[in-house]
């Protein structure tokens, strides 16, 4: 009794499924529990490396660009991506600066860099070990980028300054709000079953291609 | 061939937690590796309960501290004014904010909360064998998992107005002690839900068959392959 290519296994409730074909666009569901099998993305790679490069190119801007510039009489202070956790850093909170600065900055350039190398790699071929190496990092980094958090915890911080002096939104923020809108395009497009599939694939092709024995 | 229906586990049967790959694990007590992605193979989560509760525990116990110290203060023309969470909330419905008060108070006080009572309850159930049921504890299992990222909101909001009102004596804010023990919360909480194997909740399917929603184990493959392409959805 081999693992066979024609069962699936529910993630989340371990039920055993004979696995359909499902088309381009769709998503088979466990039965069961409901939880996602497998889905089909229709030029995944192209997709995750078009979202992927401009997130990166925003990603630039976006953290050293002020976000927003806060006045009142005639002082003002700007705050950047960085200086919020180099701010509490400074003031001796360097645990919660750590957190910030690792689920606002440092993840999400990971993950966009991660996503880029993985989908480059597959769509040209290259050795597949490393491949492998670089998924299994992305999928563990995956949940600590949080810029969609971040977005709300910027409206927030606005919306309650608003009244006390005169709030003036920067570059920075519309170079974040793409950065953000490329990070989710990537993510929803890209899908890391599909992506050990293709290897998969890769490996069948071309034996000399593995990089290390099995 | 592999009956389709019933439990991997019963079969001997793994799916790799990272690639998804099937695999067929002949020997409970033998380590393990994934055939495609070279990771430690084994059918649930190792010690998953034991974990899950430690950090419970650890995030409940901090969960003190979090709410009552304060995470922030607002320092204006020399007179500081400290805020716990919960003061901060009252202040936004004080002045009026409800939709951004009601935010605040979801992300960071319901969702702590929720996903502390929700994974007590599904450890008890699994623990002392209840009577739940399995969907429903499912759904619940992924919601904790899909919204725990937001109680990082409160802290985001923090460092963003501390460097914002920075204009010396006029106006600061500073951070409380508080903010580190939420953010602890936070963490921990989120380390939770990654220990906790959902699996073990259908592993309760053990003591009673009959309560197998789906068809029952044995059955043909082929009402399996109808009942999964029913749920088959355009997938945005």
């Amino acid at each position: 009794m081999e693992s066979s290519a024609h069962v699936t296994v529910c993630p989340d409730c371990d039920l055993v499924l004979a696995r359909p074909d499902i088309q381009q666009r769709q998503n088979a569901n466990c039965p069961r529990c409901g939880a996602e099998l497998y889905r089909v993305v229709d030029s995944m790679l192209g997709k995750t490396l078009a979202a992927t490069l401009s997130g990166l190119i925003l990603y630039i801007p976006a953290n050293t660009l002020p976000i927003m510039t806060f006045e009142i009489f005639d002082l003002d202070s700007t705050n950047t991506m960085v200086n919020g956790a180099y701010q509490l850093f400074m003031s001796g909170y360097w645990w919660m600066a750590f957190l910030v600065l690792m689920c606002s900055v440092v993840v999400p350039l990971l993950d966009l860099v991660l996503l880029f190398i993985i989908s480059w790699r597959i769509r040209f071929s290259c050795k597949t070990a490393f491949t492998k190496k670089c998924l299994l990092w992305q999928q563990t980094i995956e949940e600590w980028g949080m810029l969609e958090v971040y977005m709300i915890g910027i409206l927030i911080a606005y919306i309650k300054m608003i009244d006390m002096g005169n709030i003036i939104v920067d570059t920075g923020l519309y170079c974040f709000i793409g950065m953000l809108l490329s990070t989710m395009i990537a993510s929803t497009v890209f899908d890391t079953e599909t992506a050990f599939n293709m290897l998969d694939e890769q490996d069948k092709n071309q034996p000399g291609n593995k990089g290390e024995p099995a | 061939m592999i009956d389709t229906g019933t439990q991997a586990r019963t079969q001997k049967l793994a799916r790799c937690m990272h690639c998804g790959q099937i695999s067929y694990l002949p020997d409970a007590h033998h380590d393990y590796q994934c055939p495609r992605c070279h990771e430690p193979l084994s059918f649930r989560i190792p010690g998953s309960i034991h974990k899950t509760w430690a950090l419970v525990i650890t995030a409940a116990i901090l969960y003190i501290p979090a709410n009552t110290f304060p995470v922030m203060t607002v320092i204006s023309f020399g007179r500081g004014h400290p805020d716990t969470i919960f003061s901060g909330i009252v202040y936004l419905v004080q002045a009026g904010m409800y939709p951004i008060a009601f935010l605040v108070f979801f992300a960071s006080i319901i969702v702590p909360l929720f996903k502390l009572i929700g994974l007590t309850i599904l450890l008890l159930s699994i623990q002392f064998r209840w009577q739940i049921n399995m969907r429903q504890a499912t759904v619940m299992y992924r919601f904790i998992h899909f919204i725990g990222r937001w109680s990082m909101l409160d802290l985001f909001m923090i460092s963003i107005l501390v460097t914002l009102v920075n204009l010396g004596s006029i106006a600061t804010i500073a951070t409380g002690a508080g903010s580190t023990a939420f953010a602890s919360v936070v963490v921990l909480t989120m380390l939770a839900a990654h220990t906790f194997d959902p699996r073990l909740i259908w592993d309760l399917l053990e003591d009673s068959p009959e309560r197998l929603n789906g068809p029952e184990p044995g059955n043909s493959p082929e009402r399996e392959t109808t009942a999964l392409s029913e749920t088959i959805a355009p997938n945005d």
